[in-house]
């Protein structure tokens, strides 16, 4: 399904801090009335994601 | 979730409005409700169930008070609502359900249009929100699941109506806090295109080069035809789980009605054994006519014979004459002059006197030698018929034990079947085994060869990732998006075995609450079992198995309770997760809401169920009647916090008073 780790390098704490930004966005979005559709959940994660990734720590 | 208050306007037989507040007390968590039969204590937890779901189960569906209804006058409107007012992750809610009633020009009297639901929520810091007609289901179901309400709002004497055929999974998983992680899982997934992951492959350049179209061609077919067949297998999963319940539903059938079975294998036995004797008792029967007929002089001449042998046995005339020789023979041999042994015959011999001597003693000078010939003839006739007729007597004696044999069995026939009379037929329920049996034994083999088909796929799904991936990746855009769906993947497989994990130690937490609350609860020894639909059973132990046997109305009612407790009881634990992060994966406190919830447990149930239930649950509500109070009272008096008794006027008319 994806390339495991075979030519690029994980970053175990940017891993950890999204896994951790993913779930407050879905906790946080199921406790909204009304919740944000799937597509707007779905384009917060990809942002969180690339910009996690591009960051230099 | 805690409930503050229940607002009834005209709702049934509580006229006006009336209003009942829960003690939402942590030491004192109970509040009772006592009411009479017919006294309108159903009406209180059905009307939890109108406000919240839109759903009554009243034979008569018309809520609006009857009072009410009667001083209508043409034209009229009259409206009937409940408010429920509820505390749940923070924020309050105010629920309303009403339903306006119009009285025609006729007279008749309908709701003028569906019921409609209000729901206003305030935040911490006091600000009020309408939430949107088309959210209502969700926000309902993410505070309390319909699926789990027959078990929130008990009906202990509509125990029926609490379904075991339900998947409660999805329900239970929200109560337990798992939904984040499942959405989570939904948004990331590499599976589909609308995802995260399909939104990040879906920016991949690959120009012109073919190759990497084809790999990617390739490995989007191979992913499809993976779920696919992941779908089928999700199906014959639940068939098998169908089927197996099923077989050992029906093999329980079979033990419980093991000496029916013994008896109809009886009954058939003796049914081919009494075909087949009436079979040869035909045959004996044509055998005998045939032989009748056949000798049927020689069998009454045999008596006749037997009395000339007797008489003729014992008559003087018997001589030794020679046999077969008559006076005209000797008269011949004489005249001819020669004897047989060649002497002469002449006048005055020896051999001529002889030979006249012999004359007399041959007919008909003498009829010795006839009367002996016929004794010789009748015996040896005799002989030949006595042999016939113990043949005769031999058959009919045959004939008469087979008829002696189909009455026996007969007789032991009719007792069988009326030993059998109105049991089920296991010869069907043994059929229904075997197919269900094989049909089982068919869905597993298919199971298998699925599986090793999805290997399959996953092997080439891999093999085209390899290959997409490095075609892919020879610009920078390119390279950076694969970084992305690295990191997507990693997520994605780390949310899904959280979520697996979680998920089978809430089951396991789940069960061993349950068994724990349940022992506290019964007397006897049953064990609880809880598949991943989150459907429950009992099992006793018989030999060295667990199996299903029957349950009574009152051992019914102490398994949903146990099931409920242990499930609010996992509910007020916070689950939390075992890294060093800080989030932690929340839960909610829940109420019981119970009618009549000891009608069907004896006072050693009443008791134990009493003492359990303010321990487990935030909060308590009991709506029972009085006779019942009274097994309950003096364990669960010290926990009251609100206690109101319902006044019933009138058929038509109940107040809810306060004590």
């Amino acid at each position: 399904m994806y390339k495991d780790d075979e030519g690029i390098k994980i970053d175990e704490k940017k891993l950890r801090r999204l896994q951790n930004g993913i779930y407050l966005i879905e906790r946080t979005n199921l406790k909204k009335k009304p919740p944000a559709s799937d597509n707007e959940i779905i384009e917060r994660i990809r942002k969180l994601i690339e910009e996690e990734v591009k960051k230099c720590y | 979730m805690l409930l503050k208050s229940l607002k009834l306007y005209n709702f049934r037989q509580y006229y006006g409005e009336q209003k009942i507040i829960f003690s939402t007390d942590k030491e004192k968590n109970v509040t009772v409700i006592l009411g009479r039969n017919t006294g309108g204590k159903t009406t209180i937890v059905q009307a939890f169930n109108w406000a919240l779901y839109d759903v009554i189960s009243f034979k008569d569906p018309i809520l609006l008070n009857l009072n009410v209804m009667n001083e209508m006058l043409q034209g009229n409107h009259e409206k009937v609502y409940v408010e429920i007012e509820l505390t749940h992750d923070d924020t309050d809610y105010t629920i309303t359900r009403s339903l306006d009633y119009i009285c025609d020009m006729s007279g008749n009297i309908k709701p003028d249009s569906k019921s409609i639901s209000k729901i206003i929520y305030k935040e911490k810091d006091g600000q009020t929100e309408i939430i949107r007609a088309t959210e209502h289901r969700n926000t309902i179901n993410k505070i309390l699941p319909d699926s789990l309400s027959n078990y929130f709002f008990f009906a202990g004497e509509r125990i029926e109506n609490i379904s075991n055929r339900q998947d409660l999974s999805e329900a239970v998983k929200g109560l337990m806090g798992l939904n984040v992680l499942s959405a989570s899982m939904d948004h990331l997934s590499p599976s589909r295109k609308n995802t995260v992951y399909g939104k990040f492959k879906s920016g991949l350049d690959l120009g012109r080069d073919e190759r990497a179209i084809m790999a990617q061609k390739n490995l989007d077919k191979a992913i499809d035809q993976k779920n696919g067949i992941e779908e089928s297998i999700k199906t014959i999963l639940d068939e098998i789980e169908y089927y197996g319940a099923k077989k050992e539903e029906l093999a329980q059938l079979l033990r419980d009605n093991e000496s029916t079975a013994e008896l109809q294998k009886q009954k058939e036995r003796l049914e081919r054994q009494i075909n087949i004797r009436d079979k040869e008792l035909s045959d004996l029967q044509r055998k005998l006519v045939a032989d009748f007929n056949n000798e049927h002089f020689a069998y009454f001449s045999q008596v006749l014979a037997n009395k000339a042998i007797k008489l003729l046995s014992s008559a003087k005339e018997k001589s030794v004459g020679i046999p077969e020789m008559n006076a005209k023979s000797i008269e011949y041999i004489i005249k001819r002059g020669t004897c047989l042994c060649g002497s002469e015959l002449k006048e005055g011999s020896e051999a001529l006197n002889n030979a006249l001597k012999e004359m007399q003693l041959l007919p008909p000078n003498s009829i010795g030698t006839i009367v002996r010939q016929f004794i010789d003839k009748a015996e040896t006739y005799n002989s030949v018929n006595t042999r016939y007729c113990k043949n005769v007597v031999n058959t009919y004696k045959e004939l008469r034990k087979c008829y002696d044999d189909i009455s026996n069995m007969s007789y032991e026939l009719k007792n069988v079947s009326s030993d059998i009379l109105g049991k089920k037929d296991m010869r069907f329920v043994e059929e229904e085994f075997n197919k269900v049996k094989y049909k089982n034994k068919e869905l597993i083999e298919k199971k298998e060869s699925l599986l090793l088909s999805k290997g399959g796929y996953e092997k080439d799904i891999e093999r085209y990732q390899k290959e997409y991936d490095s075609l892919a990746a020879v610009s920078d855009k390119n390279k950076k998006i694969l970084e992305y769906l690295t990191y997507t993947g990693r997520i994605y497989d780390w949310f899904s075995k959280t979520y697996n994990a979680k998920e089978l130690e809430i089951r396991e937490k789940l069960t061993e609450k349950v068994n724990n609350i349940f022992s506290q609860m019964y007397h006897g020894k049953r064990k609880v079992v809880i598949d991943t639909k989150y459907k429950i059973q009992l099992l006793t132990s018989f030999g060295n198995k667990d199996i299903k046997s029957d349950e009574s109305k009152g051992l019914e009612t102490v398994k949903n309770f146990a099931f409920i407790a242990g499930l609010v009881d996992l509910a007020r634990e916070k689950i939390i997760r075992d890294d060093d992060t800080e989030e932690i994966f929340g839960s909610e406190p829940y109420p019981l809401v119970m009618d009549a919830p000891f009608s069907n447990a004896d006072e050693i149930h009443v008791r134990n169920i009493s003492k359990i239930l303010p321990e487990i649950a935030e909060q308590v509500i009991m709506v029972v009647m009085e006779k019942d109070w009274s097994f309950a009272e003096d364990t669960i008096e010290h926990k009251v916090g609100r206690k109101y008794i319902l006044d019933k006027q009138s058929e038509t008319l109940t107040y809810v008073k306060e004590v």
